[in-house]
């Protein structure tokens, strides 16, 4: 026999083996709570975006639990009841000022502030961001735990250079308010939580984890516009009036959702995916801008009036109410006027049913904010 | 279950213990669980971008799970301890010519030793082989013949100690 055969004969035995079931088990577990990214409708916004959409889709909120979370923040004052404070609750406080805009004013004043930023570029597109999801939780006494987690993303300006998610669990801690009903139930530093179908769980730890990273282009095209990956190149040569980019974004609706394959009516998918530009990608000011018109232009977007967002910052927010599997939800977008930011993404109950229907309307169920989305020289590395 | 966690678990099912294996030989067991727990976290994360066959895609996904979560000089240590294993070999394989070759290849190289398993023990074509550690074909054809000439010498010379492992670094990554 030659080596090489001699090589092949001598095969241990445990690559034949069999993986024993308790490791199985487990080692599945982890990896389906983790949230799904998609290459084909979502090349890049693994945790909420629309995520947050699918968040309320029973499977997907399933999948979410251990992973995604809002920053360290301990979701801002108030709590109430639920322990979950109502960040721009649909019964916020308006000044008297915002409360007299429509919402459709609100986003051209948004609109016109973005046209105002400036230009501006760097190696990479730097988006820093916590995010937050909440959670029924407990044995003996039911109560609210929110997931908490942080998320970078370096996206290389030219092809050449590789782009980054770095993710982080930050913990699980009880919300505001729940600390009482934490304690009653043991002040247990892990639950178990229902995944998918009855058959799996998966538990979850107080504890944060370490960041990890992860390489996402995909032959430069990092970013998922309206249901196909886009280069860099085709965010800065995106159309700069609302006409030609609400025409532009429409092109990519096929009547389901960015997510799924769930009916989506072209409303909601353009509200969608509008908010997703807005949220996540280095588009030209002119660009932001006609987004914030194509927003404008949406029925049934109301005006919340001046709200303060999980991380404290103070916003006004308009919001569009959504229904899904779960329920009814609102999705809302909680904006700087002055700069036409897109601070917080967040879905709050309005009508929840099933898995969510321990939450009182005005309960954050989820919630991304943003810290940082800007370009820079630095790189992932330094 | 969903259609999706289905086909993750029947690829799991499918490629598990490969995987594991493919860490074993490249840094040891000490680590290996948690290193395949990692690949097929992301594995589920980036589920839409997984490749038929699966194999070559979550070796090299576990491949960078090892290259950049996982400390150096852990790695070093569970490696070191893995061939001192293969270098011992157990009572039965003392006297088998399994014993020679795998002492054999204890002695090789990082790289040598990588592209040899990635053939004879995991089964690859040099093409999948070669996606795997982030080269073409060709250039992976070249370093399989250099090792296997490497092994076939360290067979016949089966020299007694074993190399420490050296951690080097990658060469392009698998995107």
């Amino acid at each position: 026999m030659n080596p090489m055969d001699e090589l092949r004969a001598a095969r241990p035995a445990y690559y034949d083996a069999q993986v024993d079931e308790t490791t199985r088990a487990g080692e599945l577990a982890h990896a389906m709570a983790q949230p799904r990214r998609t290459q084909s409708r979502k090349a890049w916004r693994p945790v909420w975006g629309l995520g947050l959409a699918g968040a309320a889709a029973a499977t997907a909120v399933a999948v979410t639990v251990s992973v995604a979370g809002g920053g360290g923040v301990g979701v801002g004052a108030g709590g109430g009841s639920t322990g979950v404070t109502a960040l721009g609750s649909p019964g916020a406080a308006a000044t008297p000022e915002v409360a007299r805009l429509s919402a459709k004013q609100l986003l051209l004043v948004a609109a016109e502030s973005s046209r105002k930023t400036p230009v501006a570029e760097g190696a990479y597109w730097h988006r820093e961001s916590t995010s937050g999801v909440a959670q029924q939780v407990g044995t003996k006494v039911k109560y609210v735990v929110n997931t908490l987690g942080r998320a970078q993303f370096w996206i290389a300006s030219t092809p050449d250079r590789p782009s980054y998610w770095v993710s982080q669990n930050l913990g699980t801690k009880p919300a505001k308010g729940q600390e009482d009903a934490w304690r009653q139930d043991g002040s247990p530093t892990n639950w178990k939580i229902q995944v998918g179908t009855k058959r799996m769980s998966v538990t979850v730890d107080a504890g944060s984890g370490k960041p990890s990273r992860d390489r996402i282009d995909v032959n430069g095209k990092v970013f998922d516009l309206a249901g196909h990956n886009a280069s860099m190149a085709e965010l800065r040569a995106l159309p700069t009036t609302a006409e030609g980019l609400k025409r532009y974004l429409l092109k990519g609706y096929q009547g389901h959702g960015t997510e799924a394959n769930t009916p989506m009516d072209a409303d909601a998918w353009l509200f969608q995916v509008t908010a997703g530009l807005l949220e996540d990608m280095p588009v030209k000011p002119a660009t932001r801008a006609a987004a914030y018109k194509v927003l404008a232009g949406i029925d049934g977007v109301r005006n919340l009036g001046q709200v303060t967002d999980a991380l404290g910052r103070t916003a006004t927010g308009v919001g569009r109410t959504e229904t899904w599997p779960t329920g009814r939800f609102e999705r809302q977008l909680l904006i700087d006027p002055d700069t036409g930011a897109l601070l917080t993404d967040q879905y709050v109950a309005v009508e929840p049913r099933g898995e969510y229907s321990w939450a009182k309307p005005g309960t954050p169920i989820n919630w991304t904010a943003t810290i940082k989305a800007s370009w820079t020289d630095e790189t992932p590395d330094s | 279950m969903t259609d999706d966690s289905q086909r993750f678990t029947a690829m799991y099912d499918e490629c598990r213990q490969r995987v594991w294996a493919y860490v074993v030989s490249r840094a040891g067991r000490q680590i290996a669980d948690e290193v395949v727990s990692e690949t097929f976290a992301i594995a589920w994360r980036r589920f839409d971008d997984v490749p038929e066959p699966a194999l070559p895609w979550l070796l090299g996904v576990s491949r960078n799970v090892l290259r950049d979560n996982i400390r150096a000089e852990i790695k070093q240590e569970s490696l070191a301890r893995e061939l001192e294993t293969w270098n011992e070999g157990d009572h039965a394989e003392r006297v088998a010519e399994r014993f020679a070759v795998v002492r054999a290849l204890a002695t090789l190289s990082e790289d040598e030793r990588e592209i040899l398993i990635l053939v004879a023990w995991q089964g690859l074509s040099p093409r999948d082989a070669a996606r795997v550690v982030g080269c073409s074909p060709a250039a992976f054809r070249v370093r399989l013949h250099r090792a296997r000439k490497r092994l076939a010498q360290a067979v016949e010379g089966a020299p007694a100690i074993v190399n420490r492992p050296r951690v080097r670094s990658m060469h392009k990554e698998w995107s």
